[in-house]
């Protein structure tokens, strides 16, 4: 196999990269930013928010930077009226149809990019009940679902295998459902909170975190975050603990973890109330 | 009049379950040729015969075709019989009325690009066109036609018929190709394209039903000979659809590069009601042209220059009386209600169309609006996964251009 | 929690599984390629697609529910989708309502008690206006002739 780099010019600048690559590693290379929602570097691209997109020479439409591969010779334009154009709107048209306030990275792209959603008015919006007394465990609020599909994909082929959700739907309406919006119980759930640890916005929630929110008590400035090690088994996945008034209010894998990935099972990411208990 | 008779010939002549009488009016000449000069020559015909594909892409076929005809097997070949864009109903008069044909032509590219499998994937809401395929399928496989032996040479081919579930964005051939496989029919990413990766991740050969009713004809009577109809722009016989305020609405067949002015006077019987106010071409997906512009001839380099295409060939007729933004709207609803929702340009930017367009009313409208329309669909058209999302603000933007707002104070 | 809760196939009728066993011998080895096929098979039978019905039809095929629910409700004719399963589709493209669509919805609201709803464009613009009574379309509508054929099928 040939160890020929790559060479692709990104905002005039020569990039050289190996061979099947995607643009948005060779923009990064460039030392270049991207936007991206739907992206997650641990599973396959799926190119569904198009925030990512980017001017490629020779190509009527933009393309999406995280799923396209670099060839040789090839001319991106990352930060082009066209470009920032079509992100700005993208991100207004998130904007104006679902609740943002726990999605911090959408509301940094949305500053980045003078986005403006409320120019639209009153307008039809993502309206879904909050289904959060299903289970103990993590909350379901898909008015704050961008469909970026992530949690369709970690319950399936990308980590999890069990398929308890997909997308269902179409057009405006397509939603993320366990089919027939049966409750958790009812689905294949094994509340692992993979699709947890992967939702960009929020809309799926640790109960705990959920909880605190709605009492005005999550207080970021005030928690500390430590690493550590499951205790329950073997794997011993690494673990980050976010703990607020010397209680534990979250865990997560780190998502660059070399062996988890960010990815959990329900005892370490949920079995952490006996830790709370004090005498 | 340009005169064409070649797509249409057999058409309301031929009883259409008839292989017997489909054989003496002209059919299987194209196969049994085939069969003797060979895939790569078949290949080389069509090729020569300069057609492009009549769905809408308008890629050129033969350059295709020699595509798959290079890929490794398995393949698959693949009619595209999801006729869905408003105003187009050529590929359902051809199934109804001439389905041997499709049939012939499927053979014909399986043979020639080295693919022993076909599926027909029809729009549920076709059950005739369903019927009529199925049993000329039937038909063929009996007298050998299809089966493991096309006609006693040893080449294996057969076809599936494949029913949509009702979706319009199920004509994008990778929206087909998903649903085949039983997924959701939603669009996937090009590159790959088709021809390198398609239907179960194989090479796949994919060709609109107008497109494959050419082929028979192509390989019978030569590529030279139908490169020398119609014009550079748009070689070969073209079926349009005509409908709307027109007298006789229907299919017509004429060389390409024939004036738009023609199909709707002569062809169609000219104006219902007063005059024309415009024709929307191409479908739901296309562009309006107003009667100064009638005189334009249907070919693709001479449509550019005023800013359209042929697209599906529908040409939807409004005269006069018609309240034009009234339809604006009603096609950008279509494509919101069409949708597959997978990407935020098109899953949001239609619904958000219509939304403006429902208020485009002078009593209603906001200052900017026009800004705004013209803002949500050059995202749409820049930044959509599809041709769908694409395509569904081109109307819009058209009619920007060539109408003015309704009249009127707004706030 | 896990294993407590009915799985969907238990909402499954009696009907419903014969309906799914029938079909199922159509298409003995089954494939996920199958399943529109096997989908609109199951519909044609039982005349919708419940949840006990495609959760009887998962565990037969060996199918997530959740992905099978996510295609069938993609898909307009279906009955899982956001388009109800209706008597008469009456064809909202721009052609029939030129041709006086908008009159016959008015016709079907006020004249019958058929179960209906618009649907986009049949491909029958040329024989405007148009509708999809049961599964087979019906055009150069009037009045006179929607009744009829509407009455024909009550």
């Amino acid at each position: 196999m040939t160890d020929a780099l790559i060479s692709v010019t990104v905002d005039g600048q020569d990039v050289r990269v190996g061979p099947g690559v995607t643009l948005l590693t060779a923009i990064a290379q460039a030392g270049i930013n991207t936007p991206t929602l739907c992206y997650d570097p641990v599973m396959r691209p799926v190119n569904v928010c198009r925030v990512c997109v980017v001017e490629l020479q020779g190509s009527r439409a933009l393309v999406p930077a995280c799923s396209r591969i670099a060839e040789n010779g090839m001319q991106v334009l990352t930060d082009s009226p066209r470009v920032r154009q079509a992100r700005r709107v993208v991100l207004e048209l998130l904007g104006s149809s679902v609740d943002t306030s726990t999605a911090p990275d959408l509301r940094r792209f949305s500053v980045d990019y003078e986005a403006h959603p409320e120019r639209f008015g009153d307008v039809q919006r993502v309206e879904q009940p909050v289904r959060a007394d299903d289970n103990e465990l993590y909350v379901r609020d898909y008015g704050k679902c961008i469909l970026c599909y992530k949690c369709v994909q970690a319950c399936g082929e990308e980590a999890q295998f069990t398929f308890a959700i997909g997308v269902a739907g179409r057009g405006f309406e397509a939603h993320i459902d366990t089919g027939y919006d049966a409750p958790l119980p009812e689905s294949p759930c094994v509340y692992c909170g993979n699709c947890v640890a992967v939702c960009p916005t929020g809309a799926l929630m640790g109960r705990k975190e959920w909880d605190l929110r709605n009492e005005n008590a999550w207080k970021p400035e005030e928690q500390t975050i430590e690493d550590t090690i499951c205790p329950y088994c073997g794997v011993g996945c690494g673990l980050r603990v976010t703990a607020q008034d010397e209680r534990v209010v979250k865990v997560e894998s780190p998502r660059d973890h070399p062996v988890t990935r960010g990815f959990l099972c329900v005892k370490g990411r949920f079995g952490y109330d006996f830790v709370n208990r004090r005498p | 009049m340009a005169a064409s008779n070649y797509l249409l010939a057999r058409c309301g002549v031929v009883e259409p379950t008839s292989l017997a009488e489909y054989a003496s009016h002209g059919g299987l000449a194209g196969l049994r040729r085939a069969l003797e000069i060979g895939p790569a020559r078949v290949v080389e015909e069509v090729t020569t015969s300069g057609l492009v594909g009549r769905g809408g892409a308008a890629f050129p076929t033969g350059r295709k075709w020699a595509g798959l005809a290079a890929a490794a097997a398995p393949k698959y070949v693949i009619c595209n019989a999801d006729e869905s864009e408003p105003g187009t109903f050529k590929d359902r008069k051809l199934m109804e009325e001439d389905p041997f044909a499709i049939l012939e032509a499927m053979v014909i590219a399986g043979f020639a690009v080295g693919a022993n499998t076909g599926y027909v994937y029809i729009r549920g809401e076709y059950p005739l066109a369903t019927r009529r395929i199925e049993r000329a399928a039937a038909a063929l496989r009996e007298q050998g036609w299809l089966g493991p032996s096309v006609g006693g040479s040893g080449f294996a081919f057969d076809v599936e018929v494949r029913r949509g579930g009702g979706a319009y964005i199920c004509g994008e051939e990778t929206a087909l190709m998903n649903s085949i496989e039983g997924r959701r029919g939603e669009p996937r990413s090009k590159p790959p394209f088709p021809t390198e990766r398609g239907l179960f991740s194989r090479p796949t050969l994919i060709n609109n039903v107008e497109t494959l009713a050419n082929v028979p004809l192509i390989v019978a009577r030569g590529g030279e000979w139908f490169s020398s109809i119609g014009v550079p722009g748009l070689v070969g016989p073209k079926l349009f659809c005509l409908s709307g305020h027109v007298k006789r609405p229907g299919v017509y067949e004429v060389p390409g590069g024939a004036p738009l002015r023609e199909l709707l006077e002569e062809h169609a019987g000219g104006v219902v009601g007063p005059d024309f106010q415009a024709v929307l071409l191409g479908g739901a997906a296309g562009t309006y042209v107003t009667p100064e512009q009638f005189d334009t001839p249907l070919d693709y380099q001479s449509l550019r220059a005023i800013g359209g295409s042929i697209g599906s060939g529908a040409i939807i007729a409004f005269n006069t009386t018609v309240d034009i933004w009234d339809m604006v709207r009603r096609f950008a609803e279509f494509f919101a209600e069409e949708s597959c929702g997978q990407c935020v340009p098109c899953r949001v930017g239609t619904v958000r169309q219509v939304e403006v367009l429902h208020r485009l009313d002078a009593s209603m409208r906001r200052e900017g609006d026009r800004e705004l329309l013209v803002d949500i669909g050059q995202a749409m058209t820049s930044a959509s996964i599809c041709g769908l999302g694409q395509t569904a603000a081109a109307q819009v933007l058209s009619a920007l251009d060539r109408f003015p707002l309704p009249v009127g104070a707004h706030r | 929690m896990v294993g407590e809760a009915p799985t969907p196939a238990e909402f499954a009728t009696p009907q419903d599984r014969a309906a799914v066993d029938a079909v199922l011998l159509d298409f003995p080895r089954f494939e996920r390629t199958l399943l529109l096929p096997v989908l609109q098979a199951v519909q044609a039978q039982r005349g919708g697609l419940s949840k006990g019905l495609l959760g009887y039809l998962c565990e037969r095929v060996r199918m997530p529910f959740a992905e099978v629910y996510g295609v069938a409700s993609f898909y307009a004719l279906l009955a899982a989708s956001d388009h109800p399963v209706v008597e008469v589709r009456l064809c909202s493209g721009v052609p029939c309502i030129l041709a006086g669509a908008e009159q016959l919805a008015e016709t079907l609201r006020q004249q019958t008690s058929a179960s209906w709803n618009w649907f986009p464009c049949l491909g029958q613009c040329d024989r405007a206006p148009a509708a999809l009574v049961g599964d087979e379309p019906r055009y150069h509508l009037t009045t006179s002739s929607l009744l009829q054929v509407v009455d024909g099928c009550q």
